[in-house]
């Protein structure tokens, strides 16, 4: 499949050496893999989501301030992270094509243990062959 | 390459095998396909994989094998080992955006959750980590703290790298302060910059394991 410039729309084939350079044409640097190429409007929305990255941002200008933000975060993420060792479904189906990922199950016993709405399906085999 | 001649003698001194398997893992969207072709084309010559914006484009762990390192004296095969992106949620709402039709993004949904399950497999084959981290973004994720805590627990040697130093907005100084305990490399896996230094500690914490 062909690479799309997401800045000026221009098609390069596959395995292109503007991939890794950057569109020759105007210097862009993010391609779309894809078979169908996006109109301008579409493609502008994408490059605004890609370029709006969420930022790490703290308010504190100090380096103990900076520090003590850091460690917070890290503190806040961790605690949400231990959440999910309370959970015994590796994975829980939203709706079709919506997951939900217990990467802490995943990675500590490989069991692979399904929820959706309430009801548990276990997978037998990756609980028989789990390592500890 | 000089230094690819040290990795070599060193890497075989210390693993005394020939064969060392690494595996770069890390959120979707790091850039774990282009540094696994990065060091495809440093090491062996071809690439690995493709690489894309949509999240989750590797949906299958991709191996490149036998990726040869020779000097005067001895040589060494290594396999890098290019994961999916490791997520806790995947909406296919996400790959509508992108220009897929519902049932392609539902399709594609399903097999990077499946992605996320092989990947995790992998672990078990893997001599060593590398994890690689978006620096323009927050690293104060529950993927990032639940792979690392696993991969201590594991004794898996890791290597964190702060990947895309060439975009603004970058600060692998946070990455660094936020994970004192690894040995954190900012790089740019698209440009090459600092890609040495990361060659460099992958001898030295690979080196330790055995």
């Amino acid at each position: 499949m062909p690479h799309q410039c997401l800045k000026c729309g221009e098609i390069y084939e596959d395995g292109s050496k503007y991939v890794l350079e950057g569109c020759p044409k105007c210097g862009g640097k993010f391609f779309l893999y894809t078979r169908n190429p996006l109109p301008e409007k579409a493609r502008k929305k994408l490059l605004e989501k890609i370029e709006s990255n969420e930022l790490f941002e703290v308010e504190g200008k100090k380096l103990d301030e900076i520090i003590d933000e850091i460690r917070k975060r890290m503190q806040e993420a961790a605690e949400e992270a231990s959440k999910q060792k309370e959970k015994v479904e590796s994975i829980e189906v939203k709706q079709m094509g919506e997951y939900e990922i217990n990467l802490y199950r995943l990675l500590e016993d490989g069991s692979i243990i399904v929820q959706k709405e309430g009801t548990y399906f276990i997978y037998l085999p990756s609980l028989f062959s789990r390592k500890k | 390459m000089g230094l690819l001649n040290r990795l070599s003698a060193w890497l075989l001194s210390i693993f005394g095998k020939k064969h060392v398997r690494i595996g770069i893992y890390g959120p979707p969207n790091a850039g774990k396909t282009t540094l696994a072709n990065r060091i495809a084309q440093d090491w062996g010559g071809g690439t690995v994989g493709e690489v894309s914006e949509v999240p989750h484009e590797t949906r299958k762990v991709q191996k490149k094998g036998n990726v040869v390192i020779k000097n005067d004296k001895a040589s060494l095969v290594i396999d890098i080992v290019d994961t999916p992106g490791i997520a806790t949620k995947i909406d296919f709402h996400e790959f509508m955006e992108y220009g897929m039709d519902e049932e392609e993004a539902k399709r594609r949904a399903k097999e990077a959750t499946e992605g996320v399950i092989e990947a995790i497999k992998w672990l078990d084959n893997i001599d060593g980590v590398i994890l690689l981290m978006d620096s323009t973004k927050n690293p104060f994720t529950q993927v990032n703290i639940t792979i690392l805590g696993n991969l201590e627990a594991r004794g898996l040697p890791v290597i964190i790298a702060a990947n895309k130093i060439d975009l603004d907005g970058s600060t692998p100084a946070t990455l660094k302060s936020a994970f004192p305990q690894h040995e954190v490399i900012p790089i740019s896996a698209l440009t090459g910059a600092n890609i040495d230094l990361l060659y460099e500690a992958m001898v030295r914490k690979f080196g330790k394991k055995k």
